[in-house]
């Protein structure tokens, strides 16, 4: 199946005309927006999640539940930044239902060494183009402050307990998460609205 | 940043959306973020900014079979798979029979609905007006499926969409009339071993059922289904399978 073409009429078209046909029951729409976005989602479950299977569980949610209850709305942002959300919240509600945040320091820099890097198809442009800045953004980050803001976003870990398992004050850790996050800001104005 | 609202009020409003705010202090900050749209959208700049952050993941490119079982789940069909194979390997001439059972019971019922759907509910004793229904609806899915089963009583088809269990449709016919007590259970095996209970349906003079189920559990994410069989068995018994199966199909 996966050396079929797919869909050769529907990759150009736009993420608002995909939504627009996915909210009128076209299946189609679902396999070439599952294309575009699914490496993009893969890869943040897999990166929350720390595990493949999980991350492939959740990948399949998200997706399904993207054809069933189609409630993006486009004036609120990109419909990437919009699955990016879906995904991180829900991976963060399994990991916390799981109880699991725990082992996920223990699981995911090895699961991640061995990335797929995704080709850049049709209409990822933007998206690479996004991929490129935020990197460039993040690489400019002390190490403990970007540190921080992933344990932060991609666990969904309180202060408190990063500054227990980092061994570092409270206000330490609500210092450089704030410093992080404002000179984000910063670098990434021009991707923001 | 808006000109209106000051470093300590940017350092409040990231220190909300990270959490580090004491309850009293994200309260009151609540309440100015509503008399101030400045501040909210600040406060979605930021917001912005930290949803951002997963470009900064590299793309990882999913098992191929994911996308599938996405396709799958979601009832698209988008080429032939390995689940058309699956589909009952009837006869031709029987298929086609019994198709034109099903297809003349759908058009009699969706008839009859339409001149006197109460009167129907009162003299039908089956209550599968709803099945009728759903089983239009149903077939109106692309990449609904059918499973056959057989025995050496009767036959029975169970009609699904893939990865949706919540609501099967399952027709029988030519089934022997059971003792009082007693009911006909449809269940299901995984892959896993683990075996689900479907719901159980009794049939009319003829010996002919059509039902929709709701199964109480569905398969969990990552098993597949791979069995069915049905069993007569006591109506109030416990939910697990007793007996030899009378009619037994492969998914």
């Amino acid at each position: 199946m996966a050396d079929q073409p797919r869909l050769s009429d529907s990759p150009s078209r736009s993420d608002s005309e995909l939504i627009e046909a996915l909210k009128a029951g076209q299946p189609t729409a679902l396999g070439v927006l599952y294309d575009r976005y699914a490496p993009l989602v893969y890869g943040l479950a897999l990166k929350i999640m720390a595990n493949a299977t999980d991350a492939e569980d959740l990948t399949q949610e998200v997706f399904v539940t993207l054809w069933r209850k189609p409630s993006y709305d486009a004036r609120r942002g990109s419909l990437s930044s919009f699955l990016c959300v879906l995904t991180r919240s829900r991976a963060i509600d399994r990991l916390r239902s799981q109880g699991s945040s725990q082992r996920f320091l223990e699981r995911w820099q090895p699961i991640l060494s061995a990335d797929t890097l995704t080709p850049p198809p049709f209409e990822q442009v933007s998206i690479e183009e996004r991929r490129q800045a935020v990197q460039e953004a993040l690489s400019q980050l002390p190490e403990n402050q970007r540190q921080i803001l992933e344990l932060l976003y991609y666990q969904g870990l309180s202060q408190a307990e990063i500054a227990r398992q980092l061994g570092i004050p409270l206000g330490t850790v609500k210092t450089r998460s704030r410093q992080a996050l404002f000179k984000l800001r910063g670098s990434l104005q021009p991707l923001l609205r | 940043m808006s000109e209106s609202s000051s470093p300590f009020e940017h350092e409040e409003l990231a220190g909300y959306l990270l959490g580090d705010l004491l309850p009293e202090e994200a309260s009151a900050l609540e309440e100015r973020l509503n008399q101030d749209p400045h501040l909210v959208a600040e406060l979605l700049t930021l917001q912005e900014t930290l949803d951002l952050l997963p470009y900064g993941l590299p793309g990882v490119i999913p098992p191929a079979a994911l996308r599938d079982k996405v396709m799958a789940e979601v009832g698209i069909q988008e080429a032939p798979t390995p689940i058309q194979s699956a589909l009952p390997s009837l006869p031709a001439s029987r298929f086609k029979a019994w198709w034109r059972w099903l297809g003349g019971l759908l058009v009699v019922a969706l008839v009859l609905l339409g001149l006197d759907n109460w009167r129907l509910r009162q003299s039908l004793q089956l209550a599968q007006l709803e099945s009728v229904q759903e089983l239009a609806n149903l077939l109106q899915q692309p990449g609904s499926r059918l499973v056959n089963l057989q025995g050496e009583v009767g036959a029975a088809n169970l009609l699904f969409r893939p990865g949706e269990w919540q609501e099967v449709i399952l027709a029988a016919t030519e089934l022997p009339q059971l003792s009082s007590g007693e009911s006909y259970h449809l269940w299901l095996r995984l892959d896993n071993g683990d075996i689900l209970y479907c719901g159980d349906f009794e049939v009319d003079a003829g010996g002919s059922a059509i039902v929709a189920m709701r199964p109480p559990r569905t398969p969990p994410m990552g098993t597949r289904a791979q069995e069915l069989w049905i069993t007569a068995q006591a109506r109030s018994g416990p939910r697990e399978p007793r007996g030899e199966p009378l009619l037994t199909g492969t998914v």
